[in-house]
């Protein structure tokens, strides 16, 4: 198993085709040198005799065959134990001179074995490679160099072309597949993580050990990447059990109502009265549902197509004047300070109902007989919205809290509203590329939304 | 009034069907795109209440492709919940108003009566006549019976709309849509709140009160019976 696994990784394989591939180039290369070192051996070699055979033809027609002899018995014996070695015999096959025993005389380039010189251990195998030519009618000159140099040095490239290519292939095999089982443990690691992920446990992570290389980059992307997901799927928990605790409260109360209706009811009255109120209970559910939706598709962003310069100063006229009659008549003031002409590029839609949610929460936390005031002004080229109230305000701890879903402030959940009107507002803020500054307003509670303004007039 | 019903899902399509044939309209269905392009293109219509999303043919292109006709037919588009996206397209396309289902069958047939009964849009009234009531639509001047009353622009809106719609029910939704422009239901009580200003200003001091509410559906501005 884990053999298969081994040949099916990638740097293995690659490992090999490159450990068999530059063995081959390499194979190729040395064979290529060694036919030419070989060639300038014996080029060497043949050249020294040719010399000498034309210093000793020279000599012969110069001063005759007696002065030729003692060149040669002067060459053998000054050169004793070298490898060069002469012969010179008359027809009849007496040695005239040189430190050859006699043989059948042959003309041109040949090569004598060692059973011709009478060694007949090493056989047929070359002893000497020479020339022998006849320097006349009864002169037979070979001149000789010993090949065993020739063979050993041959012998010497050839072992050290083969150690240096075994050492190649072994060097890219091995490396090859340590390489392969350390990317493979790492690989494995990532692998055991994501599997324990998909069990379920989210809380793992891949473990960041060895050099910090593309793969601990990864690995390091990766765990990024997981804790943002353990955190998405940490609030998406939230928000269902959430949901699934909104709409039982009304549901649940819904049923009571029915049921007791069903129990004790007679008059028709009744009836269309316990009717009424579960739509109405159905209502409020289907409303909920309809601010979901509605946050998840201002999320998904598909709006900004619609984008168009927005008149923020009359969106913010028209809230302030909408909800300052909601305000008089719960005995708190609502109070307008807006810088006509405010322009920006958004969604009208969209932005009338941030600023209207912003207005209603800011009433609907704010005692009777304080003050709310909306303030849409440029300041350094931006313009900023802001809707400050005297109330109990956020605590800052609770401020990033509050645009959760279904978040609340009062654990019992029994103030009216869904919970859902701040994540709208950070929707539609993040829509228009800003976000929802929540601050203290000493008391009370100061929500700003700051705008780039663009085409401001 | 004749209606065609263009709407898949059988079972709000009885309910449409049912409630306005109950309300004395004629009402043909179709189930599907096709048929309902069909049925639109062939026969003259009082109003069209289109789906957005239906088989074959969706109601977008149903209501573009009879618009290029030249049917003026007024188009009520139905989409699903949530579609904020769906009331700008829909417009675009043609329709005359949409509503978001599920909804209310009150505010299905006052959506319906106002579309229907919609003055043709070249007629430029400058006056606005409701029994005693007097909306001077160039001076922005309010009189009932020959006494000026002082009207907030808001408020001045919302009356206008009201008069228009002189003897129709408005839902609160075709309110905070048409005079305040909100495309959303607020938490508070903004249409309560100001329709009862306007009633304190228009019918408190006179005897009889023109504008009336309507339980569970709206409000109704119309001379006493």
């Amino acid at each position: 198993m884990q053999k298969t696994r081994l040949l099916r990784s990638t740097p293995v394989r690659y490992a090999l085709v490159f450990g068999a591939s530059s063995t081959l180039v390499m194979g190729a290369l040395l064979a290529v040198i060694y036919w030419w070192m070989n060639s300038l051996l014996e080029r060497h070699l043949e050249e020294g005799i040719e010399h000498q055979i034309q210093v000793l033809r020279a000599d012969l027609t110069q001063d005759g065959l007696e002065s030729m002899l003692g060149l040669v018995r002067q060459h053998v014996k000054k050169n004793r134990g070298s490898p060069v070695h002469f012969l010179v015999q008359d027809r009849a096959g007496n040695v005239l001179a040189g430190d050859l025993p006699p043989i059948k005389p042959e003309v041109g380039w040949q090569d004598i074995t060692h059973s011709e010189l009478g060694d007949a251990a090493n056989g047929d195998r070359p002893a000497l490679r020479g020339r022998g030519g006849w320097f006349d009618e009864n002169t037979f000159v070979l001149v000789t160099n010993d090949t065993d140099d020739l063979h050993e040095s041959r012998e010497l490239i050839l072992r050290s072309f083969g150690i240096s290519l075994a050492a190649t292939l072994a060097l890219a095999l091995g490396g090859g597949l340590v390489i392969g089982v350390v990317l493979l443990r790492r690989v494995d690691a990532v692998n055991r993580t994501a599997r324990a992920i998909m069990d379920g446990d989210l809380s793992q992570r891949i473990p960041v050990v060895g050099p910090r290389d593309e793969l601990g980059g990864l690995a390091e992307g990766l765990n990024r990447m997981l804790a943002r997901i353990e955190e998405l799927m940490e609030s998406l928990r939230h928000v269902s059990s959430d949901i699934a605790h909104d709409l039982r409260t009304p549901l649940g109360r819904m049923r009571q109502r029915l049921e007791t209706c069903r129990m004790k009811t007679r008059r028709n009255v009744e009836y269309e009265a316990a009717i009424e109120a579960a739509i109405e209970d159905v209502d409020g559910i289907l409303k909920t549902f309809e601010a979901m939706l509605r946050i998840a598709q201002i999320e998904a962003g598909a709006r900004r197509a619609r984008f168009s310069p927005v008149d923020l100063s009359e969106v913010a006229e028209n809230v302030a004047e909408a909800f300052g009659a909601v305000a008089d008549d719960e005995g708190k003031r609502l109070v307008a300070t807006i810088e006509a002409g405010v322009i920006v590029t958004g969604d009208r839609e969209l932005l009338t109902q941030m600023l209207a949610n912003l207005t209603e929460n800011a009433l609907r936390h704010t005692p009777a007989g304080t003050r709310v005031d909306l303030c849409l002004e440029r300041v350094d080229g931006e313009v900023g919205l802001t809707v400050s109230d005297t109330g109990l305000g956020i605590p800052p701890e609770e401020r990033e809290r509050v645009f959760r879903r279904f978040y609340q402030l009062d654990a019992s959940r029994s103030t009216p509203g869904s919970g859902l009107g701040l994540s709208l507002v950070a929707a539609v803020a993040k829509l228009h590329d800003t976000a929802v500054l929540l601050e203290d307003n000493n008391p009370g509670l100061r929500v700003s939304v700051a705008f780039a303004g663009k085409m401001g007039v | 009034m004749k209606i065609l019903v263009i709407e898949d899902d059988t079972e709000t399509a009885a309910y449409i069907g049912n409630g306005l044939k109950e309300h004395g309209h004629t009402v043909d269905l179709a189930a599907n795109g096709r048929d309902g392009l069909f049925l639109a293109a062939g026969e003259p219509y009082d109003l069209m209440v289109v789906d957005r999303m239906l088989p074959e043919v969706d109601g977008l292109s149903i209501v573009k492709t009879v618009r290029g006709a030249g049917i003026e037919t007024p188009v009520l588009f139905l989409t699903a919940l949530g579609g904020v996206e769906d009331r700008v397209t829909g417009l675009d396309a043609g329709g005359d108003d949409y509503l978001v289902k599920p909804f209310a069958f009150s505010e299905l047939l006052a959506r319906v009566n106002a579309l229907a009964r919609r003055p043709p849009i070249a007629s430029a009234e400058v006056v606005l006549r409701v029994d005693d009531l007097e909306m001077d639509l160039l001076k922005r001047k309010v009189t009932r019976r020959g006494q000026l009353l002082d009207l907030q622009p808001r408020e001045f809106r919302l009356l206008e709309y009201l008069m228009r719609h002189e003897g129709q029910v408005v839902t609160r939704t075709m309110l905070l849509e048409h005079v305040w422009d909100f495309h959303f239901d607020p938490h508070t009580n903004v249409v309560e709140t100001h329709v009862s200003r306007l009633r304190a200003k228009v019918d408190k001091v006179f005897d009889t009160a023109l504008i009336h509410t309507v339980r569970g559906a709206g409000y109704s501005l119309h001379a006493p019976d």
